[in-house]
């Protein structure tokens, strides 16, 4: 054996310190670094003195950004929550008609994004709108003369939220429900309680866990949006930072408040760790067979099929038949060239961004196996996979001020010695709607990689290293082609999320660089909505294709309900 | 050494966060032999065999492929470069890959024709060339584990290193393929350190036995001597339930239920015990002289006996010896069963009691 095959020396003593520094270790741990940098940048603003436009940004608006955060908070917890739990109920314990479709069809909202939803419902229910108009023409009313919900506030916010967000809940309780112990819903009927008191006594309170995941869900997500509240001028923390920054010209003020915003999410990331962490302890004896269901007829059936049926109605069938509807009455116009400008930018910023997503991914769980979960790898990683919880418009600040520094620098430097002025490299650039991306849905590649690689045994990798090959050499050839399902999950999962994604990148996007997300914002602002509704129903139907793989992936999850 | 050994162990001792101490182990495997790493569960037979794979860092000694160090204090040469073959207890086939595939996997130095060549001359060593093109999840378990044999060998390791590898097949798959495994090792001349906690299986395959307890070496040498001449009660113990009878050294014999056994170089007043296998509980029908044995034999009475395989197994009480009554187990070549409740005769075969000082544990 010759010096050559030496692949590391160390300092004497202490073997099992070395294995994980090498290029594995040293990738996972940078991009750990890298991809904390813009939450770094936000929270480090905590500690800079306040200006005087912070002071006066907090005498006049603080408090108002506030209190709509907490209703809204409120309002779309509450409301997914009934929602959620009811129907995932309904659809696990109870049989009813429709209920192998309402299954899958309840997560079909999930592909509409909020601000898409706002902007139908809004054309429906305006003023101006067919729904109004209808009502004055049959009753020969004139305005004033009589009242209708003014779709616009902060209740028509809640309610656009809800119904696009409670999916969320739905699918975490749903496998609360489904991982429950019969025995224990069986045993809590021998002892005389009726399905409604063996529900809020036993199962309610054991499905908790998953039920305080989902809602801590549908929260991050509501602080994320940017399109709904912005329309419906409910001032809140995301139109704050960008009025702020953009309409103001007050990054530092703009980023105090993605600071402060920053509070609201690390105590939904805590709840949501929490919960996570006990659900994991509960159900240790569970025994799986069909759950028993209860049999709905008559009237009852009737009100489950209802109760199933209204959110799909709500958030989907109806929003998507008026996107339908306008979209083919306005396809001459707004079908046309530029319309697939922005379907390419869409697309190749998503395809770019998957990509990269699964590949870093991938690395990095491997690099993590490789260090048999070294603590600081693990450490790393799970760095890497916050920024699911961030709202857009916080990493878009976040990496908008290090990118302009560091063109900053990067062009003081070249000028001093080469005279030479490259302009914007990094900030204003492809590269940076990509970072941000990266933060944002890294978690969601990692969660999914992680879970499959979970399932392929270590002795694959010692099989394939005893066999002759190197590390990176096992990952192509072994793990790489018993997990390329799953990769292929992750990357769909990632392209939809990126294809929705509206803030980042409004806030970071390249001048004159459009996405259907961005031109349906920009379209919808100048109240063309009609107009805006070829954009938005290309981004739903995207969207619809992971709610296809998740509900196929949640139907073989379930042992002993076999496949499909 | 006239030959350089194909392993060699020095001084390897190893600590995990939270379990399987290694302390100070050292051994050598001799080219063609093979060698048996037995030790109950939690003994770190297993680490050690991922040491000598470099699947696990060392921590502290050294351990030589061939005379050459492959980890010490300064080396660690990775798994892929070892030359070490391993067969895990569960097979671990790639599932991606066909029968053949899995074979070719660790020929990477060979192209085409040739690779595909070697791949299907070791399927025909272990039976398997009719399942080529088979995927591994259509094979039984006996298959899969010839097969993950033959993608050890194919390389032809150095040193084929096999971790419980029958463990997972039933009791009659793991004798035909214990056998089938044993003579392709032997046919091939393969170094072999194989990972086990069966001694009946240590015995039936190997050369010699390193036997580990709590991470360091209790005995090592050919299986004859482990048994026959154990040199703890650990030893003695961990080759077949024993009887064990409490005593006192008192001019240099011991007093038992059977009479009195010779200490050896005990001085008096030692606590010890005293290890008697089953079959060295010698039972014959009462009236007869008796046959084998030594001393004077004792009258017992029989609880219940039963039927093994080659051998009987009879539960026997014998009076009162200080006030308790003794439940001891005899086996007996299987043609002779005495009825429950007969009384019998009871003699011992001296040369098969082993005599220890007192397990401070106890």
């Amino acid at each position: 054996m010759s010096a050559d095959t030496l692949v590391s020396r160390k300092p004497a003593g202490r073997g099992a310190r070395l294995r994980w520094l090498d290029g594995w270790s040293v990738f996972t741990i940078g991009v750990a670094a890298l991809v904390s940098v813009p939450v770094l940048v936000v929270l480090s603003h905590f500690f800079i003195p306040a200006g005087d436009v912070w002071r006066h940004l907090a005498e006049t608006v603080l408090t108002r950004y506030i209190v709509n955060s907490l209703w809204l908070m409120i309002g779309v917890g509450t409301g997914t929550l009934v929602i959620g739990v009811a129907t995932a109920w309904l659809v696990t314990m109870c049989r009813f008609r429709g209920r192998p479709t309402f299954e899958w069809a309840l997560l079909l909202p999930m592909a509409v994004p909020a601000y898409v939803i706002a902007y139908t419902y809004t054309g429906l229910f305006e003023f101006a709108g067919p729904v109004q108009g209808y009502l004055r023409d049959s009753f020969a009313l004139a305005k004033g003369d009589y009242w209708f919900p003014e779709i616009r506030s902060i209740g028509g916010a809640i309610a656009m939220m809800t119904l696009v967000l409670y999916p969320y809940v739905y699918l975490l309780s749903r496998i609360a429900f489904l991982e429950q112990s019969v025995s224990v819903l069986e045993v809590s009927r021998t002892l005389g309680c009726n399905p409604w008191r063996s529900f809020f006594s036993v199962a309610l309170p054991l499905a908790r866990p998953g039920i305080a995941a989902g809602v801590a869900l549908a929260l991050m997500e509501t602080l994320n949006d940017f399109g709904t509240v912005q329309y419906f001028a409910v001032d809140n923390f995301t139109t704050g930072i960008f009025r702020t920054w953009f309409g103001m010209g007050e990054p530092e003020a703009a980023t105090q408040l993605a600071a402060t915003l920053m509070i609201f999410i690390f105590a939904l990331v805590l709840i949501e760790r929490l919960s996570r962490g006990r659900g994991r302890v509960r159900h240790t004896t569970s025994r799986y067979r069909a759950l028993p269901s209860y049999q709905l007829t008559g009237a009852k059936s009737a009100a489950a099929t209802t109760a199933c049926f209204l959110p799909i109605f709500l958030g989907f069938l109806l929003p998507g038949a008026v996107l339908l509807d306008w979209t083919v009455e306005t396809a001459d116009r707004m079908i046309d060239a530029r319309f697939f400008t922005y379907a390419a930018n869409s697309f190749s910023l998503a395809a770019i961004a998957s990509l990269l997503a699964v590949a870093i991914a991938l690395a990095m769980v491997y690099g993590l196996r490789l260090s048999q979960q070294n603590k600081v790898m693990v450490f790393a990683a799970r760095v890497a996979s916050m920024g699911y919880a961030v709202p857009g418009a916080v990493i878009a600040v976040g990496v908008l001020l290090p990118f302009a520094w560091f063109d900053t620098v990067l062009n003081d430097w070249l000028q001093a010695v080469f005279d030479v002025s490259p302009g914007l490299v990094f900030s204003g650039t492809i590269f940076a709607v990509i970072f941000a991306y990266l933060v944002r849905f890294l978690a969601i590649s990692l969660n999914t990689v992680e879970a499959s690689l979970d399932k392929v045994t270590t002795s694959m990798d010692d099989a394939s290293r005893t066999l002759g090959r190197k590390p990176g050499n096992t990952l192509l050839s072994v793990h790489l082609p018993m997990i390329y399902g799953s990769l292929l999950t992750a990357g769909i999962l990632v392209f939809v999320d990126v294809m929705k994604e509206l803030p980042a990148t409004l806030f970071l996007r390249p001048f004159n660089f459009d996405t259907l997300a961005v031109r349906t914002y920009q379209l919808a602002s100048d109240e063309r909505l009609a107009d805006a509704s070829s954009a938005a129903l290309a981004i739903v139907l995207v969207g619809v294709v992971p709610v296809v793989v998740l509900s196929i992936a949640i139907a073989r999850s379930r042992p002993g309900h076999g496949k499909g | 050494m006239s030959e350089t050994a194909v392993l060699a162990l020095e001084n390897v001792s190893h600590a995990y966060d939270r379990v399987g101490v290694i302390d100070e182990v050292s051994f050598t495997v001799a080219p063609g032999e093979l060698v048996g790493l037995l030790g109950p569960s939690g003994s770190g037979k297993t680490t050690l065999l991922r040491l000598v794979a470099g699947l696990e860092g060392l921590q502290e000694g050294r351990i030589l492929i061939n005379g050459q160090p492959v980890a010490d204090g300064v080396v660690h040469v990775p798994p892929e470069k070892r030359g070490v073959g391993l067969v895990f207890q569960e097979g671990a086939l790639f599932p991606h890959l066909t029968v053949a595939e899995n074979v070719a996997f660790g020929l990477a130095g060979l192209k085409g024709a040739e690779r595909r060549g070697r791949a299907l001359e070791v399927l025909e060593q272990v039976g398997m060339a009719a399942y080529a093109g088979s995927y591994p999840h259509v094979l039984s378990g006996g298959q899969q584990q010839r097969v993950a044999l033959a993608r050890a060998l194919a390389p032809a390791p150095r040193l084929l290193l096999l971790d419980e590898p029958f463990t997972g097949l039933d009791a009659k798959l793991r004798g035909e393929i214990r056998d089938e495994t044993l003579h392709i090792l032997k046919d091939s001349g393969t170094t072999t350190l194989i990972v086990t906690h069966d001694p009946e299986e240590a015995m039936y395959m190997v050369d010699r036995i390193v036997l580990l307890s709590d991470g360091s070496i209790a005995q090592s040498g050919v299986p004859e001597e482990l048994y026959c001449h154990p040199i703890s009660t650990f030893v003695a113990e961990f080759f077949s339930s024993i009887n064990r009878i409490s005593g006192v050294v008192k001019g240099n014999s011991i007093e038992t239920p059977f009479g009195l056994v010779a200490a050896g170089e005990m001085p008096d007043g030692t606590e010890v015990d005293v290890l008697i296998r089953p079959e060295a509980v010698r039972v014959t029908p009462l009236g007869t002289g008796g046959e084998g044995g030594d001393g004077d034999a004792v009258e017992a009475r029989v609880i219940t006996a039963r039927r093994l395989r080659r051998a009987s197994y009879i539960h026997l009480c014998i009076g009162t010896f200080e006030g308790e009554h003794l439940h001891f187990h005899s086996r007996v070549p299987a043609r002779y069963l005495p009825r429950d409740d007969e009384t019998v005769n009871v003699r011992l075969d001296h040369s098969q009691i082993f005599i220890f000082p007192a397990d401070e544990a106890r």
